[in-house]
């Protein structure tokens, strides 16, 4: 058993953190963890990486990738992290659905997709949920009638959070209206452009200000080359790229840059001219949230071993997933507790704390245990998947 | 990276596994709870002949010299099963005196370890030391003035929660020269006393889980400087370096009962009917066991990552220091899910469940528990 990198895995690393000090600004980083939107800086930047040889280590040489082992790509994700980078700039393309065109797509589709995405030109929104189906997903109502060369597409989508800023949605929708299928049988992916004739794109804001929107689709005519693989095996499809899709989305370095601003604020200011650091409640909780940070971690770390070495994922990411939302509601809870009433003030405010990063990170962490599935979903996977519960 | 164990590790598992389960029934671990001397010694041959009185010690004695992973393997099967045995103990002091002691004392004591034949303990703790605290010691130490060579000493003190003294050929003691009173004091001298010395008496302590601890009075114990492990005042740190291979190797112990403890509430759940069906089947129960198994996985690898660490050197980690913090909460919220899922009948002392949440506390709390690994963290996160 061994838990370290081999010689080249940490000379990259070395690498990647030199481009990343210099070229992550803060203004790029939080573009990305906010949701904000990629802006030109951010795609700049991207590309900026993939010039660098920096992006693309795990994917295949033919795509324009270096065919490496999936440990580079963890690499990337751990340090952008711990610079206050959720992901790579262009994620859901990157981590999510360009692994399913991989696995799924035509050969004419992989070669126009995959290079722009390892290049990181591209970027994909999600369009998965829908008003009426959220945990329930396989219920959606969306329709993709076959018109012969293409599809004509009509529905309506909701908190699909990147397609303001996305070139392409990533679209599932039912093709089997009358058949006795059941449901989640009747289901297909497509690669939709984002600007076709027909969509419409309305923002829903968050509390912590993060935009997502609706997205509504009015007889929109999406050409058949553009669906994904096979017709209804949509779900298949989704339900297969989920374990590795939380492998890169649940990144726990993610946490360290809040427990390290708090341990800077802690020993920085004083109370009582005692520093707060003093205290032993305070040092105490603090030493829980690295641990638990750890604990993440490590399970990241054995989910995507398992991946990584051809294993069979079942429950691993569910039990990645729900740790890393879970502490980071917890550890928010807790430093907003340090932070006492100064907790409450907001980027920009007199008197606001660590720019007021805390307070968006406690609101934002409302948030982890609900999307990409519910901790109680998550839950009924384990015990089914993990300990063979019946359904 | 390769988080498989090695074929050797593996082969490993499989033998302790196999041999455990062999060896240790739960009607055996209710016998030895009740059993003044509370082990087997015809068990403790068969170790010794399958070789792992020495699993961390050097060829030259005997041993297979492996590192702390294989030891955790062992324990985590160990632990499956509520193993009663002084083997953690005895091993750790073995470790010690490998490394830290004297010729005279590797040729008396370390021979004999690897054939079973001597068996050892430590005594740390003390009745004034309230807060958790390995490294307060106020047994004193004090040269014997008869002795003008200063190779004799002489030991005054009383050490508590010393596991199978009665035993025990030899105990490793925490001593002091200089016992002002005051906490934290880091100048110990550890001595490998005779546990036939003169001066020497134990008294049994009823635990939790019916495992055998005792109370040891040392009253003006006469003691070789060969018996000194490292230098005079230097052995703190060579008590800490043993605590915390303790404290790892607990983690798996307690990682291998909050198994046993998941895998009999999981059948349970899938078997016991209520309103006519299975209680696998209802989200509240389904709920408690991904708890459990979410509580198991994140201390098992922990653990291992932990070891993994100790054996590549790379210390002063969070999760070294932090794991048996957060194994032994885990591995609690366990048996207590445990216990609620099981109900009314796994509350029955006749019950195995009542076997492992009472080890559980009790292995929680030897080595140090949550809250003192919480503040050694807190020391690595530079916040001491």
């Amino acid at each position: 058993m061994d838990f370290g990198y081999n010689n080249e895995e940490e000379s990259y690393r070395l690498k990647l953190k030199a481009f990343l000090d210099e070229n992550l600004t803060e203004e790029i980083a939080r573009q990305n963890w906010e949701d904000k939107g990629v802006g030109k800086e951010a795609r700049e930047f991207s590309k900026k990486l993939a010039a660098e040889g920096l992006l693309g280590m795990s994917w295949p040489v033919i795509y324009g990738g270096q065919g490496l082992p999936q440990s580079y790509d963890y690499i990337l994700l751990d340090e952008l992290g711990r610079r206050w980078g959720a992901h790579v700039p262009l994620a859901i393309g990157y981590t999510m659905v360009g692994h399913t065109i991989l696995r799924r797509g035509s050969e004419e589709m992989k070669k126009f997709f995959i290079p722009r995405i390892v290049r990181g030109e591209i970027e994909f929104g999600l369009g998965y949920t829908e008003p009426n189906s959220g945990s329930d997903l396989a219920s959606m109502k969306m329709s993709a009638i076959d018109h012969g060369d293409y599809y004509l597409v009509n529905g309506q989508k909701t908190f699909n959070t990147e397609s303001h800023y996305a070139d392409f949605h990533w679209l599932a929708a039912r093709t089997s209206l009358d058949s006795d299928q059941p449901p989640h049988k009747c289901i297909s992916l497509f690669i939709v452009d984002q600007n076709a004739p027909g969509i419409t794109i309305r923002p829903l804001w968050t509390m912590s200000g993060e935009r997502t929107n609706e997205v509504y689709y009015d007889d929109v005519k999406v050409p058949k080359a553009r669906l994904v693989g096979e017709e209804n095996k949509g779900f298949y499809y989704m339900m297969e790229a989920l374990g590795s899709e939380r492998n890169t989305v649940f990144v726990p370095t993610r946490l360290s840059p809040i427990l390290n601003s708090m341990l800077q604020y802690v020993q920085e200011f004083s109370d009582k001219r005692l520093k707060l650091s003093i205290n032993p409640q305070i040092r105490e909780k603090l030493a829980q949230i690295a641990i638990e940070i750890e604990v993440a971690q490590v399970l990241a770390e054995r989910s995507r071993w398992i991946e990584s070495s051809g294993g069979a994922l079942t429950h691993q990411p569910e039990v990645t997933k729900i740790m890393v939302s879970e502490l980071q509601q917890r550890m928010m809870r807790i430093c907003m507790e340090i932070l006492g009433p100064f907790g409450q003030l907001k980027e920009g405010s007199k008197h606001v704390p660590l720019g007021g990063r805390i307070e968006w990170n406690y609101l934002h962490s409302f948030m982890t245990t609900i999307g990409g599935g519910t901790s109680e979903v998550g839950r009924n996977v384990i015990a089914q998947r993990g300990l063979k519960f019946p359904r | 990276m390769n988080l498989n164990f090695s074929e050797e590790q593996q082969m490993l598992q499989d033998t302790f596994s196999d041999f455990m389960r062999e060896e240790c029934s739960s009607e055996f671990v209710r016998r030895m709870e009740e059993d003044d001397h509370g082990y087997s010694d015809q068990i403790w041959s068969k170790m010794a002949s399958l070789g792992w009185m020495g699993l961390m010690l050097p060829e030259e004695y005997g041993g297979l010299s492996f590192g702390v992973m294989e030891l955790i393997i062992l324990m985590e099967e160990a632990g499956r099963v509520c193993f009663p045995s002084p083997y953690l103990f005895s091993t750790l002091a073995a470790i010690a005196i490998a490394e830290y002691g004297t010729d005279t004392l590797k040729l008396d004591v370390l021979t004999q370890i690897a054939s079973g034949d001597v068996i050892l303990s430590l005594a740390f703790l003390e009745p004034e030391v309230r807060e958790y605290d390995p490294m307060v010691s106020n047994t004193l130490c004090e040269v014997l003035d008869s002795d003008e060579s200063g190779n004799e000493f002489i030991i005054n003190g009383c050490k508590l929660f010393v596991t199978n003294a009665h035993v025990s050929d030899y105990i490793v003691v925490s001593t002091c020269r200089n016992t002002n009173k005051k906490h934290n004091n880091p100048c110990l001298s550890l001595f490998v006393i005779p546990t036939n010395s003169v001066g020497i008496s134990i008294t049994p302590l009823k635990t939790i889980s019916g495992d055998k601890q005792f109370e040891l009075l040392l009253k003006d114990v006469k003691v070789n400087k060969n018996n000194l492990l490292g230098a005079l005042d230097e052995g703190g740190k060579i008590l800490e370096k043993i605590h915390q291979i303790g404290a790892v190797a607990k983690s798996a112990e307690l990682v291998g009962m909050g198994s046993a403890v998941l895998d009999m509430t999981a059948e349970y759940a899938k078997t016991r009917h209520q309103f006519g069906q299975p209680i696998a089947k209802f989200q509240a129960i389904q709920h408690h066991c991904a708890n459990m198994l979410i509580d198991i996985e994140s201390s098992r690898y922990l653990t291992y990552k932990a070891a993994w660490l100790l054996d590549a050197k790379h210390e002063g980690h969070v999760a070294i220091t932090g794991v048996k913090s957060w194994v032994g909460e885990a591995i609690q919220r366990i048996s207590a899910l445990g216990h609620q899922v099981g109900g009314a009948t796994a509350y029955m002392s006749e019950h195995d469940m009542t076997l492992y949440s009472r080890r559980i506390k009790s292995a929680d709390l030897a080595f140090g528990d949550a809250s003192y690994h919480r503040r050694s963290t807190e020391q690595v996160m530079g916040l001491r």
